[in-house]
């Protein structure tokens, strides 16, 4: 009998549901011992990748904490001390950076600021009437998709652009429902100002900056131990403790990159050895 | 034959089923066909030679597919089942909700069933993860599948844990007198050198049918050949993109850009064709290209999916990667074949002894055989079928969690207890008229 042959169009002496002994044997050779070790210039460059990626994800976190931290202390701020907490808080913060940028384009700035100063009241007043439960629930959720969506972002330009659109309103929407609890429309537009400026603007429109994200994430640490009283925990000591906090971060930040890294190079790339044939093919527009 | 996918609309499975439909009626058969209702063309409806189509009225929730309900078709099914004294359900399609409930309603009734998928799917995309989870569901107690290439087998038993030898290869096929070549298809290779060459491409204008590669690619070969014209047809959402290459690269003259062909017109425009060029990145079969060779056209491919399984090497230039160079290099060689008189024109009738809706409908007819006596000799009982669903079998296992497993076993359960309330309280069968059978004999 002539050997069977992977063709439709040839006739063949062989029943329809004939299988081949080399059916799926590119599957079965497969296995996770034969695939090779990643050379250490392609590991290097994969480990970068996967760094920047755990990075991100702790700075989305910390930017969005941040936004509550301050919610936060201005529901508890009493009117009287609030304009110059509030500027303490702007200078504070690593703004000086953006309000620089900002200046560039004095006009839009001001017509931004304006913006949300007279939006203000009507910001307040939006969801007044819902339960402080419900705000919490639903601003929680927001959150969460938000540093999930910043997080998976990809890198193609396009769905890049639709992803931003979708954020910016994930964070705007948060931004609304809790103003709704603050006691003034001062408060809502220093709030506003102070979320925006840290979850769209740093973000989106500043080169990520390792040595500035660390410094905020320790003023953040900081900011925790010392506006908890309770704890009566001294301004060194709170230094220190933000400090550790800092260096546990980034050892966290370490180890999920190399366990990252380390699945990328065994389980996903073997699965996509194995289940790769019948993905739509990557187009080569050389 | 079930399936979400029918005439009106039209399109690749739409021809299968209907192509097989009447060949197993020549083959003195009984087809039904159940579909969704398509605006008013809903109820029944007879096609030609008394193929009955019945348009059942369902939310339809996205690009034909009716919304997924797992139990709410089975009375209606169940009441045609009766009806029309089923004995074979045969669906088709991965995606079609219809296709899924009626294997998994057969299975709960003892009708044997077939399955034929007529696509590829991968396995790192949510669409694809839940579409071969709901398929590993519905063919639980399935008895064949059939896949269009050999491709589509390995992607089917991948995807369901299907044993291999309950797979049967049956390719797609063209209708020969539909696509017939240009009758001086003989004499015009000695005036090619003179002329222009044209190359035809027919697809829908989507990204994983190579739409990129083509924009990339045209101007390349404009730019490097004087003598060459496109024509492009079909639409779809990367057509912006194809004008705005055009204008960019001032191809006015020498690409076409005729956007969506009625069926019927495909077979004119590739008679003005001398290559066909195809640069998807996925297909399970490509029927596209045996019609395209059974005009008389020299075929320039990618080599993805099924593709290097349908057409032998003298019909076919293909591109080794799916990158624009090298799509370019094997269509650059097509021209220059074509222009030192390369012959086409035995392609027709190559390909009509190749592919016959015939053979189709007979290594068919022997796969229902098959099931029709498997399915006689040994019934499933109702503890069986529950087992089946919960323990699957020693090599699916590991592809099924616990918790999946358990939901099997529920829903196969409720169906069952289902069957049993419309069986023997809400339409017993006897209430039930058996419809009269079309004569075979008397043709309309």
């Amino acid at each position: 009998m002539k050997q069977w042959q992977r063709l439709l169009w040839v006739k063949q002496d062989y029943p329809d549901n004939y299988t081949d002994p080399d059916f799926l044997k590119q599957l079965r050779y497969h296995n996770l011992n034969e695939i090779k070790p990643l050379s250490t210039v392609a590991y290097k460059t994969i480990f970068k990748k996967n760094y920047y990626k755990c990075f991100k994800f702790f700075e989305n976190l910390i930017n969005i904490s941040i936004m509550y931290i301050v919610y936060e202390y201005f529901l508890h701020t009493k009117k009287e001390f609030l304009f110059t907490k509030t500027v303490l808080l702007i200078v504070s913060l690593p703004s000086v950076v953006i309000i620089s940028k900002m200046l560039e384009s004095v006009k839009s700035t001001i017509i931004i600021l304006f913006t949300i100063l007279t939006l203000s009241p009507v910001i307040k007043s939006l969801s007044k009437t819902t339960s402080s439960d419900s705000i919490y629930n639903i601003s929680f959720w927001l959150s969460v998709l938000n540093i999930v969506l910043l997080t998976t972002t990809s890198s193609q330009s396009k769905k890049k652009k639709s992803t931003n659109i979708i954020k910016i309103n994930l964070i705007l929407s948060n931004l609304i429902i809790l103003a709704s609890r603050l006691s003034s429309t001062v408060q809502v537009f220093m709030f506003s100002i102070l979320a925006i400026q840290l979850n769209i603007l740093i973000p989106f429109y500043f080169k990520r900056n390792v040595c500035y994200t660390l410094f905020e994430h320790l003023l953040v640490y900081y900011w925790i131990y010392h506006t908890q009283r309770k704890l009566q925990i001294s301004v060194p000591i709170a230094i220190v403790v933000a400090t550790l906090f800092m260096v546990a971060e980034n050892l966290l930040i370490l180890l999920s990159t190399y366990y990252l890294t380390y699945w990328q190079q065994t389980y996903y790339t073997r699965d996509n050895l194995l289940l790769d044939r019948w993905d739509v093919s990557k187009p080569i527009l050389d | 034959m079930v399936c979400d996918f029918f005439y009106p609309q039209l399109g690749g499975v739409e021809f299968h089923i209907y192509h097989l439909s009447q060949k197993l009626i020549s083959l003195g058969h009984n087809v039904v066909i159940l579909t969704h209702s398509y605006g008013k063309r809903r109820g029944v409806r007879y096609l030609n030679k008394g193929l009955k189509v019945y348009y059942i009225p369902y939310l339809v929730l996205y690009r034909n597919t009716t919304f997924p309900t797992v139990f709410t078709s089975l009375p209606i099914m169940r009441n045609i089942f009766i009806r029309e004294s089923i004995d074979i359900v045969h669906s088709h399609g991965s995606v079609s909700t219809f296709a899924h409930e009626c294997l998994f309603h057969a299975g709960i009734m003892d009708i044997p069933s077939v399955f034929t998928d007529h696509s590829l799917y991968g396995f790192d995309n949510i669409g694809a993860i839940l579409v071969n989870k709901l398929l590993r569901f519905s063919s639980t107690l399935t008895n064949r599948m059939i896949a269009v290439s050999n491709t589509t087998k390995e992607n089917l038993c991948v995807r369901t844990g299907f044993d291999p030898a309950k797979v049967v290869v049956i390719p797609n096929a063209v209708v020969p007198k539909d696509f017939q070549p240009n009758f001086d298809i003989a004499t015009r290779g000695k005036v090619r050198s003179k002329k222009y060459i044209t190359i035809v491409v027919i697809q829908r204008l989507f990204p994983n049918k190579g739409s990129e590669l083509l924009t990339h690619m045209i101007p390349k070969i404009c730019n490097a050949d004087d003598k060459v014209k496109f024509i492009i047809a079909g639409d779809g959402p990367k057509f912006i993109d194809f004008q705005q290459m055009i204008e960019t690269f001032r191809l006015q003259d020498k690409v076409e850009l005729i956007g969506s062909v009625p069926h019927e017109k495909v077979p004119e425009v590739m008679r003005r064709g001398d290559i066909y060029l195809h640069a998807s990145l996925i297909e399970a079969f490509g029927t596209v290209l045996v019609e395209a060779a059974s005009c008389g056209l020299l075929i320039v491919s990618t080599m993805v999916g099924g593709i290097p399984e349908v057409l032998p090497k003298h019909m076919t230039i293909f591109s080794a990667e799916t990158s624009v160079t090298c799509l370019a290099k094997a269509t650059q060689k097509a021209i220059d074949l074509i222009r030192n008189g390369y012959d086409t024109s035995n392609f027709h009738q190559e390909i009509a002894s190749m592919y016959h809706w015939s053979t189709v409908a007979k290594k068919t007819v022997e796969v229902y055989n098959k099931v029709y006596f498997e399915s006689c000799v040994k019934k499933l009982s109702m503890s069986d079928k529950i087992s089946r669903f919960f323990f699957r079998n020693s090599a699916e296992n590991r592809y099924d969690g616990l918790m999946a497993r358990c939901l099997y076993t529920l829903c196969c359960v409720v169906e069952m207890l289902y069957y049993i309330i419309l069986e023997c309280f809400w339409q017993p069968r006897s209430n039930i008229e058996l419809a009269h059978k079309w004569e075979s004999s008397s043709e309309p």
